[in-house]
């Protein structure tokens, strides 16, 4: 009885929802999720695609975010905002 | 011995920066004239701190810890604000019921792959549409922690949060960027 009550009150402990489940990827994208929660979600993912598709997301999203974004707008300031901008420079320089 | 900086040459900081801040402004603001404007801010504040440019580091590092600075500023000032800072994006779980705590169906995550689905220049359209309509607090605290890779304590000191707030709008932030990535900004 007692070694049923330990391996329900292990498996409560291990199991999460997912609600738990995807604030404990969150943190651990960041590196900061302890070991023991780290193996609780790892556990997760095994009986739930959708968590696990959620991690997989947010790790492809948080490559793309770390990337450098110029490229992302190679038109730069427009021709307008330069002018603008050189003036000011003019202006304000000692 | 330390090394020292030439002078700031103000004449150059157009040609030689103005698009890197306005790519980094435009990044991480809503719009595109915001992030000429915040540009146009960093110029001048420099120029009036010129004297105070002590050469420790360079004119590129200068230039951006004042368009960061300025940023930072702009979403305290927009997160002051409730009805802006407030989020009315629903959690995709359960709240109730035998399946409380887990993904209600329809808003789960479908795909393995978003990068495979949405390609190239377009993902960056997406992504920066969604990240747009994160609220602004929201935005601020994952831009600090994602893109700009502050630690989290940083990030709380610097916005005056509490760890648990923190993490909440993380979670949230994350949740709702998937959510909005994955139906491609819709």
């Amino acid at each position: 009885m007692k070694t049923e009550k330990a391996l329900k009150k292990l498996m409560n402990g291990l199991l999460l929802d997912c609600h738990t489940a995807t604030r404990y990827v969150t943190r651990d994208l960041e590196g900061e999720l302890p070991a023991l929660k780290r193996l609780r979600m790892q556990i997760h993912f095994k009986v739930c695609p959708a968590c696990f598709r959620f991690y997989k997301q947010s790790v492809e999203i948080q490559k793309h975010l770390r990337a450098p974004w110029s490229h992302a707008y190679q038109t730069g300031l427009s021709e307008k905002t330069r002018a603008r901008l050189q003036k000011i420079i003019e202006e304000h320089k000692p | 011995m330390k090394k020292t900086h030439s002078q700031p040459r103000p004449e150059t900081w157009l040609d030689r920066y103005g698009n890197d801040l306005f790519a980094y402004a435009a990044a991480r603001l809503p719009r595109r004239s915001m992030a000429e404007d915040m540009v146009q801010e960093t110029f001048l504040a420099a120029l009036k701190g010129l004297d105070g440019f002590r050469g420790n580091s360079s004119e590129r590092t200068w230039l951006f810890s004042i368009i960061k600075r300025k940023i930072i500023d702009f979403y305290r000032r927009h997160a002051a604000n409730p009805q802006q800072s407030f989020s009315d994006y629903i959690m995709p779980f359960h709240t109730g019921g035998q399946d409380v705590g887990h993904w209600i169906e329809s808003r789960a995550p479908g795909l393995d792959s978003i990068e495979e689905q949405i390609e190239g220049a377009e993902f960056y359209h997406v992504m920066q549409i969604c990240i747009e309509m994160l609220p602004p607090r929201h935005r601020m605290v994952f831009i600090l922690k994602v893109m700009d890779e502050y630690d989290s304590q940083t990030v709380c000191d610097r916005l005056g949060m509490s760890k648990n707030n923190f993490w909440t709008i993380m979670h949230r932030a994350r949740l709702q960027l998937r959510e909005c990535i994955e139906k491609k900004g819709f």
